[in-house]
């Protein structure tokens, strides 16, 4: 069975990376995995986490949360060889040649023969059969290239054929061949990852059975029986009419396609994971179904027939796989996986009419990270024990579509600066979010999808350093508002840092535990528990918003000021300071600063100064301090950017970014307690004063960052920069670790500002009094 | 965009006619060999011209194996026309197209245009069904009849086109009510002054009698 395994990129890496990890670590997995006493529970934690994405025993978990093997281990090789023989014999069954039967009696044996005993008669109907699967296990996976191999091929009709045969109940149904390939494909590359470690270890005994490629087939067979007894249902297509009273006839005058069309198991499913989980987590995007009149049917049952096999690339498959099966044995996670999916591409269904929400439905974009639905998931379906997967770039497909135009010529090198800071920004933030990454295979498995999806390209302003790779996570012009809130909270840190929506969904939760354990009436808990669910799914909508109008903001913001930049204009003080507002309220909106009743009520003083330790004249200091570069404007505990000179000054004071941009290049000065990068002259200058890291890079001219630091001062290469952004903390004072402005501001005033923040801003009222009194 | 009139097709035939290349070859203009597998139903929409006037296509192409039937036959009920699609190499597509037709008969309005297609004619080497055959069959029923190449494109825009442009005359000569959803046809949101030559009411209410 010779698998061309080096065209297939998947294959190729996946092996490449076994060579890697190969001496005795092959048999140390499996220790590990299965020899502690009650690893069953912490495999099946191993799958939710994501941790089987690069295991070697991926078949041999599955077999575990299928039960096609039993939890004690002893029993492996005597369940396996049962199951083993089981097939065998089914196999000699069914696939049999009425020419070699025994039988003499040629009355009744001849092709021609009428007689229903005639083995003729059922090897005609096996044929057809035989025909059907074929043509469509033809067409399993049609770009990955070892479901081509015609002995792969001929092995899933097989294996296809005797289910079909011996459970004739159900049959063959088409897409059942997409559940029984990723089987077959993850024994294989277990396989294979087997028959490397064989030369290279000594190797246990269960483990050469257990993995004997010779069985490939036989073990394929029980794991696609194992998943087809849960999923049988869906495949079931049985009418199953509609009841008909004399109340509901009246009724199906204005009914929906879905209620009065015959259905069958599979659409009530769906029917039900709209009406009821959708409804409750995303009220707006189920309406605005319901409104399309869009049943879930049209793009549902092809998801949930296919365990979401059309909708992922197949690494990423795996890992859903991974916990789907792990979850539960009847697959529970599907219904929410299913919900998880849609508000994951609300925004694009609710500024679509029926046929883009129908294109986007039936192709679903590239996800960058698997992993982020399957929490997504679990959380929506148990919130109190799973916490709320934060948000990352990728979160809002194609949403914030940037109006970027082209600056002209003359303007192209201003673009660039200006883009440098946040793109510098975002490349920093992006390196520190250290988010589980995704394959290594993404990139060729999912070019493949992307190019059947042409709407997913979007205008997007990439960092001029990172560009080189066509699978980088897309930052979108200004989006880095979402990457900051996605940093994880280093452990280290007892007191997370959550943003303020964040912060308010923990203290709804915090409330909600408390009455439960207070009253221990289920009831009551009941309906908090809906309640708080349903306050969590407005609450991500809210965030959701927030975050994308802070996104839009940041792109017009940023193309007014280039456009500024170019011409000497009247009144320009003036319109900086109406710029500086914009951004004011650009940073509540992304979290970054805190909105506080006072924001509203004091006029005179600045904005937030909590945190700020007592040193409201930063301003003045950031001034001084960056020299000849004249500050327009400066906004206290948030972020902000203005013009200077020939560059952008851009200053972040107390919690925040600051962020300038001085004479060519870029600084970024990010005081108390943050992150303060500056990119001066031709270099670039990172200085996180006091608590922070601080990073200097100023390539020829040395001078500026020394002075920007105000403690630390010390200087450093692009490369220490790297090196700290990867071991955040190591320049810390005070021994704390660094971490990203959004998520510090959070800490300090967003306790008390859960809704607040959503409500109309007082955009006047809330101008730094710093900005206008430099002016 | 904006459009006169929108009409919606269903695609039905046997498992692997090719009617997902049939509609991707409309949609996007290529050809994919290996396709996957429909699983309950797909969709595709494109805008053509007719007689002047933009008409957006919505197009549902559905699964063709036995097993779907119940879900897609939901889809009858909206379509103003359908392409019935067997393939010309396998006889067995052709002689079940008498099951499609019942089935499409039963389950649409009366109205509907259905165009019976006879696919992969750049396999003519394999060719297992004339096309008088076909001819005959699209008589006996009263279809229109077009042979196609996914493949090669050959009289794919046309069979979509010339669907269109019955279902369009069926329009003008009143048989369809357009004010009815349920005939597979809308009238498009934009009646703007510019276009005078756009439906309006007088042609729905002329039609009002019509069907149904």
């Amino acid at each position: 069975m010779a698998m061309d395994l080096e065209t297939n990129s998947a294959d190729a890496s996946h092996v490449s990376n076994k060579n890697m990890t190969q001496s005795t670590a092959y048999c140390v997995e499996w220790e590990n995995l299965f020899s502690a006493p009650g690893y069953y529970a912490e495999l099946r934690n191993c799958a939710i986490r994501g941790d089987l994405r690069s295991c070697h025993f991926r078949s041999i978990c599955w077999k575990l949360y299928l039960s096609v093997l039993p939890e004690d281990t002893c029993e492996w090789q005597a369940e396996t060889s049962k199951l083993r023989s089981k097939y065998t014999s089914l196999k000699k069954k069914f696939i049999t040649n009425p020419r070699q039967e025994e039988s003499a009696n040629l009355l009744v044996n001849h092709p021609l023969s009428q007689s229903e005993n005639s083995p003729w008669n059922q090897h005609f109907i096996d044929e057809e059969l035989k025909v059907t699967i074929k043509q469509d296990v033809r067409r399993t996976f049609p770009e990955i290239r070892f479901f081509q191999t015609p002995s792969i091929q001929q092995m899933m009709v097989d294996i296809l054929f005797c289910y079909a045969r011996e459970y004739p109940n159900l049959d063959y149904k088409q897409g059942m061949h997409e559940v029984l390939a990723p089987l077959i494909f993850v024994i294989h590359c277990d396989q294979q990852a087997y028959l490397h470690a064989r030369d290279n270890e000594v190797l246990r005994d269960p483990i050469h059975f257990l993995l004997d490629p010779d069985y490939i087939e036989h073990d394929g067979f029980s794991m696609f029986c194992e998943v087809m007894e849960t999923v049988d249902p869906w495949y079931q297509t049985k009418d199953i009419f509609p009841v008909r009273t004399q109340e509901t006839s009246m009724l199906t005058l204005f009914a929906r396609i879905q209620d009065t069309n015959p259905s069958n198991v599979l659409v009530n499913k769906l029917n039900r994971v709209q009406d009821k989980l959708l409804k409750k987590h995303d009220y707006d995007l189920y309406q605005h179904l319901e409104k399309m009149e869009i049943p879930p049917q049209i793009y549902g049952i092809r998801w949930v027939r296919l365990l979401f096999g059309r909708e992922f690339p197949m690494q990423d498959l795996l890992v859903l796989w991974d916990a789907i099966f792990a979850d539960s044995m009847s697959f529970d996670l599907v219904d929410h996986m299913f919900v998880a999916m849609m508000i994951f591409i609300r925004e694009k269904l609710l500024r679509s009419d029926y046929a883009g929400c129908l294109t986007v439905l039936m192709k679903y974009p590239p996800v960058n990270d698997i992993f982020y639905l399957i929490k997504r998931a679990l959380y929506l379906r148990k919130p109190t024990v799973y916490p709320n997967p934060k948000h990352y770039p990728g979160q809002l497909p194609g949403m914030a579509q940037p109006m970027y135009v082209t600056p002209s010529a003359g303007a192209r090198t201003k673009a660039a600066a200006a883009s440098n800071i946040t793109g510098r920004a975002a490349s920093i933030r992006d390196k520190m979010a250290a988010r589980p990454s995704s394959l290594s295979l993404r990139s060729k498995a999912s070019t493949t999808k992307d190019t059947s999806s042409k709407e997913t390209s979007r205008p997007v302003l990439r960092h001029p350093l990172e560009n080189s790779s066509e699978e980088v996570v897309v930052v979108m012009a200004g989006a880095e508002a979402a990457a900051a809130t996605s940093l994880p909270n280093t452990p280290s840190n007892p007191n997370p840092f959550l943003s303020p929506a964040n912060a308010a969904a923990g203290k709804q939760a915090r409330a909600a535990v408390q009455v439960t354990t207070a009253t221990k009436d289920t009831k009551e808990m009941e309906e908090i528990g809906r309640d708080l669910e349903y306050l969590q799914s407005r609450l991500t909508s809210f965030q959701t918003m927030c975050s994308y109008c802070a996104t839009m903001m940041d792109t017009n913001i940023e193309l007014l000021q280039q456009t500024m930049l170019q011409r000497e204009l009247p009144l320009e003080d003036d319109m900086y300071i109406g710029l500086a507002g914009l951004k004011q309220v650009r940073d509540m909106l992304k979290g970054t600063l805190g909105f506080t009743s006072s924001v509203v009520a004091t006029e005179a003083a600045p904005p937030i100064n909590d945190r700020n330790e007592g040193q409201p004249s930063d301003g003045r200091r950031q001034d001084e301090v960056a020299g000849d570069a004249t500050l327009t404007s400066i906004s206290h505990g948030g972020s902000d950017v203005t013009n200077d000179g020939e560059g952008i000054v851009a200053a972040d004071d107390g919690e925040g970014v600051v962020a300038t941009d001085d004479g060519e290049g870029v600084v970024d000065a990010d005081d108390g307690e943050g992150m303060v990068a500056a990119d001066d002259g031709e270099g670039v200058v990172d200085a996180d004063d006091e608590e922070g890291i601080v990073a200097v890079d100023d390539g020829e001219d040395a001078v500026v960052a020394a002075a920007v630091t105000r403690t630390l001062g010390s200087k450093k290469t692009e490369a220490d920069i790297e090196r700290d952004v990867r071991m955040p903390g190591s320049e810390d004072e005070k021994g704390r670790p660094s971490r990203d402005d959004g998520d510090s501001t959070g800490s300090g005033s967003s306790d008390n500002i859960p809704f607040d923040a959503m409500q109309p801003m007082q955009t006047s009222a809330s101008l730094p009094k710093s900005a206008c009194r430099k002016l | 965009m904006s459009y006169a009139y929108l009409f919606k097709y269903i695609i039905i035939g046997d498992t692997g006619v090719g009617k997902s290349c049939l509609l991707l070859q409309f949609t996007d203009k290529r050809f994919q060999p290996v396709h996957d597998l429909t699983i309950g139903v797909e969709f595709g929409a494109r805008m053509i011209t007719i007689d002047g006037k933009q008409i957006k296509l919505q197009i549902w192409d559905t699964a063709g194996q036995e097993s779907f039937r119940s879900i897609t036959r939901s889809y009858y009920r909206g379509a103003a026309g359908a392409l019935l699609v067997y393939d010309i190499t396998r006889r067995d597509t052709f002689t079940h197209l008498t099951t499609w037709l019942e089935d499409a008969r039963q389950h649409s309005n009366s109205n509907m245009v259905i165009m019976l297609i006879g696919n992969k004619t750049d396999l003519e080497s394999r060719r297992d069904v004339k096309k008088e055959e076909g001819e005959a069959f699209a008589r006996e029923h009263g279809l229109i009849f077009m042979e196609t190449s996914a493949k090669t494109a050959a009289n794919v825009e046309e069979a979509f086109i010339n669907t269109a442009k019955e279902i369009y005359e069926k329009i003008q000569e009143g048989v369809f009510d357009i004010n009815n959803e349920a005939n597979g046809i809308k009238i498009g949101p934009q009646h703007s002054p510019s276009s005078p030559h756009a439906p309006s009411g007088s042609l729905g209410q002329q039609a009002g009698g019509g069907c149904c």
